[in-house]
């Protein structure tokens, strides 16, 4: 094991300390003096859309849509307890997430720790999947779709992103369809976790009132030390226009839910760069739509928008989208509204109090998100998946320039880009 | 550690008007939760409006946007108000939340203004150029706003069906009105009516202020006392205490299913509960929750576990009403295997087929969340406050003393206690279950 390196951070006087596993696991450890819990967050880069993909031996693998979610469901099972079993033993919270791009299981325990850490990385690291046990999962499994498909807001979005794209795999929800569910299979869960389930991929994240040193001889002995190398993801095969301009579809809602996408040019890639992008692009959307600016309240005093509105930006080393939401009764209305005041805003430019007064707000939330062991430790591994350092945030802040969020706003909210998504009500 | 074996003694600053604050430097955020009870009566649907009303500007900031600009200046404090069913009362919360000053660039003082915009909301809305008590458009705007939340309202599927349970289940009671109130309540509300709804919560609503975070005791108290206390700004105030909802005996258990256009039926199972009154009787309740319905619990390892059911079926305690809920998200065609269950389960425990495992990973699970309570800042607040209600003051540690005594009779006890009165089913209209 590789010696710790350790930085501390000016802003908030936390110390990260990191080390890389001779397997090649990255490992992030945070002290939090003073609290009862400790939190383990352990994660991947494989995602939702990562359905067709390389494996170890370089063969071509096609799998239905929504099996990292379902492998995410089956690691649960065990090998021969299962993994809700062992942590309810120890008292512990626990729980799994599948995103587009990323896979992640975490634990938050007060005085189990060690015996988390164990069951934690044991689960995640060898699971037992059979055909038996993949069928006994898709009731649950389907449940969980059919919730999601049933709330409008997750129906707006995914339509948005079928306006926005016309082949990228965001299309498709992180949890599949009924369908693909129904026809995943246990080889199919199994090449998954081959190709990718592997130390290259794994980062890891520990944040508790421990000594770094001790726990990483700890994570030492837990870590898997063979199965090198890595399966590949197949890039991302995607058109430079939008799907199209203007998507509706019916749904079980009161009352029109119309969203609107400015689809972002290429990506930057992971890293330093894409946080970056991330703040900037989110300092445009809040000068522009925040409650405290000049053209949020406009629309919301006009009645065009009320307070289901809502908008923010997002993006991945592959995709990259800003957007605006909300309810109304007269989507076209909505939509030229909202170019108007995009059109207003962008001639006028971002004024400095204005980004002086967001960046101090910002400063707050942020300080205010890394507190206590499991939020600190999800932090350190999203910056981990993502390459990034957990409180570089703090310095994009001091160094965020009114040019720079004009010249991104120009760039994101470009009206050839544009596409809304509306949810109408069943006729 | 220490802050788990104490509980800070409520501070009276006025009748009716506690402080329990907790100073706690670990944390980087402070919490304010001041809660305003008053009863589920009349004036609920007027508390409702004037929540969204104070959002639009007072005296010194006279719109929204200027209040979010205030509030961003102060490095992102936050100040919110709602009205909501609790404990059998109907209670409107300012919540007001800021950083602590040490993580701040030096100099930055926030506290005594963040107070001052909290206070202000209240104290001083925006008020007409006409002598109206609130203007015309803000007001219709608003009521606007409120009636297309409530028709809009079966979009959230489990917050309605819940909602939709809720007043079947507790109709003729006031637990079973609609905070909010209905579509023609809010229609009738005039400007005076959320005046005096605004006054009433100021001069007539107990208080209840609840402080967790880097904050210094005595300038807070000192600041609320400036708004609150006996020579403050609302000095003559005369604070009355909501009594406790009256419990219901159930009769024959009801049967209730609606349909509306939903892909994912919504299960609702609701037993009537004595109210516990000493803490063994609040922990004996609490375990038999998790031995039933918890998240290791029966319900969740035969319906979901063991035959595929549901993606969640978990229960909850209402301890202030007397009721115990299972809720769930089923195929509408598993709905009578699931409600066979939940009887079958019930019954089983308050037989007293328990296992000591199945005890155990419950009593854990409960003793995990005591021992983390410490570590969020939020899930203190919750838990003075509801020790505060419960007028038991005990701390985390005297907690755990308690639960570490119960056994198997006591949970079979608690489930034998429980009544059935109603299950709730929101299903589409095409499934076997609304068909017949």
């Amino acid at each position: 094991m590789s010696r710790l390196e350790s930085t501390t951070d000016s802003c908030l006087g936390e110390t990260l300390h990191r080390a890389t596993s001779p397997s090649g696991v990255e490992i992030a450890l945070l002290r939090t003096p003073g609290y009862a819990t400790a939190s383990g967050h352990f994660g991947l880069r494989f995602g939702s859309t990562d359905t067709r993909f390389r494996g170890i031996d370089g063969a071509a693998v096609e799998v239905p849509d929504g099996s990292a979610h379902f492998l995410e469901h089956k690691l649960f099972e065990g090998r021969e307890e299962k993994v809700f079993d062992r942590f309810g033993k120890l008292g512990a919270d626990f729980n799994g997430g599948t995103g587009f791009f990323e896979t992640t299981y975490y634990f938050v325990s007060a005085g189990r720790f060690d015996e988390c850490l164990e069951v934690l990385l044991d689960f995640v690291q060898h699971p037992l999947i059979t055909q038996e046990r993949v069928d006994k999962e898709m009731g649950i499994i389907e449940q969980e779709v059919r919730m999601y498909e049933d709330q409008p807001g997750f129906r707006s979005w995914m339509l948005l992103h079928r306006a926005l794209y016309r082949r990228h795999p965001i299309r498709v929800p992180p949890g599949g369809f009924v369908d693909s569910v129904r026809a995943t299979t246990a080889e199919h869960l199994q090449k998954c976790f081959d190709a990718f389930y592997r130390p290259l991929n794994f980062k890891l994240a520990l944040s508790g009132d421990f000594e770094p040193e001790a726990v990483l001889d700890k994570v030492e002995a837990l870590l898997d030390t063979d199965r090198p190398g890595s399966g590949a993801r197949a890039p991302v095969d995607e058109i430079e226009t939008i799907a199209a301009p203007w998507l509706e579809e019916e749904f079980n809602v009161e009352q029109p839910r119309v969203t609107i996408g400015w689809r972002d040019r290429a990506g930057v890639g992971l890293g330093a760069a894409m946080l970056r992008r991330q703040q900037v692009s989110a300092f445009v959307m809040d000068l522009l739509f925040g409650v405290s600016s000049p053209f949020h309240e406009d629309l919301y005093l006009r009645g065009v928008i009320d307070d289901s509105f809502g908008a923010h930006y997002t993006c991945d080393a592959s995709y990259g989208y800003a957007m605006a939401s909300g309810r109304t009764d007269d989507p076209v209305r909505f939509a030229d509204e909202v170019r108007g005041a995009v059109a207003r805003f962008l001639q006028r430019g971002p004024r400095q109090d204005d980004l002086d007064r967001m960046v101090r707000a910002a400063w707050g939330g942020a300080v205010t998100s890394l507190q206590g062991p499991s939020a600190l430790a999800s932090a350190a591994l999203t910056a981990s998946l993502e390459g990034y350092d957990p409180f570089a945030v703090f310095r994009i802040f001091q160094t965020i320039t009114r040019d720079e969020v004009a010249e991104r706003a120009q760039e994101l909210l470009d009206p050839g880009r544009m596409a809304v998504a509306v949810l109408r009500p069943k006729s | 550690m220490a802050l788990l074996e104490s509980f800070p003694r409520p501070r009276t600053l006025a009748p009716g008007v506690d402080l329990l604050c907790l100073p706690e430097r670990r944390f980087k955020r402070v919490l304010l939760h001041l809660h305003f009870d008053r009863p589920l009566d009349a004036r609920r649907p007027a508390r409702s409006l004037l929540c969204q009303i104070l959002d639009h500007g007072t005296e010194r900031h006279s719109t929204r946007q200027e209040l979010a600009c205030a509030e961003e200046d102060l490095y992102g404090v936050t100040v919110a108000q709602n009205s909501d069913r609790h404990a059998g009362m109907q209670r409107t919360t300012l919540r007001v939340s800021w950083v602590g000053e040490e993580f701040l660039p030096e100099g930055a003082r926030v506290t005594e203004p963040v107070l001052e915009l909290a206070r202000e909301r209240f104290e001083a809305p925006l008020r007409a150029a006409s002598g109206a008590p609130f203007p015309a458009e803000t007001l219709e705007r608003e009521r606007e706003q409120l009636l297309r939340q409530i028709r809009t309202f079966p979009e959230h599927r489990s917050a309605y069906a819940r909602e939709q349970f809720l007043q079947a289940m507790c109709a003729g009671e006031p637990y079973g009105l609609p905070p909010w109130g209905t579509a023609e309540e809010v229609v009738a509300l005039t400007g005076e009516d959320l005046e005096a709804a605004r006054v009433d919560l100021l001069d007539h609503a107990r208080v209840t202020a609840v402080a967790v975070g880097p904050v210094d005791p005595e300038r807070l108290a000192g600041a609320l006392a400036d708004w609150l206390g006996p020579a403050g700004l609302r000095g003559g105030a005369a604070r009355e205490v909501v009594p406790l909802p009256r419990l219901v005996e159930p009769g024959a258990m009801r049967e209730r299913r609606e349909t509306q256009p939903v892909d994912q039926a919504k299960f609702h199972y609701g037993w009537r509960a004595p109210r516990p009154v000493t803490g063994p009787q609040v922990e004996t309740q609490a375990l038999m929750n998790d031995v039933v319905g918890g998240m290791h619990g029966r319900l969740f390892r035969i319906v979901r576990e063991e035959r595929s059911l549901a993606y969640g079926i978990y229960s909850s305690s209402s301890t202030f009403v007397g009721m115990w809920t299972v809720a769930a998200g089923i195929d509408a065609n598993s709905f009578d295997e699931v409600l066979r269950t939940v009887d079958e389960q019930v019954a089983d425990v308050a037989a007293g087929n328990l296992t000591d495992a199945e005890i155990e990973v419950a009593r854990v699970g409960l003793l995990h969340d005591l021992d983390s309570l410490g570590d969020s800042a939020s899930r203190l607040a919750r838990s003075l406050d509801r020790e505060h209600l419960l007028g038991l003051y005990r701390s985390p540690a005297e907690r755990a003393a308690q639960l570490r005594k119960l056994g198997a009779a006591d949970v079979a006890a608690a489930a034998g206690r429980l009544r059935p009165d109603l299950v709730h089913l929101v299903a589409a209209a095409e499934t076997a279950a609304i068909v017949g």
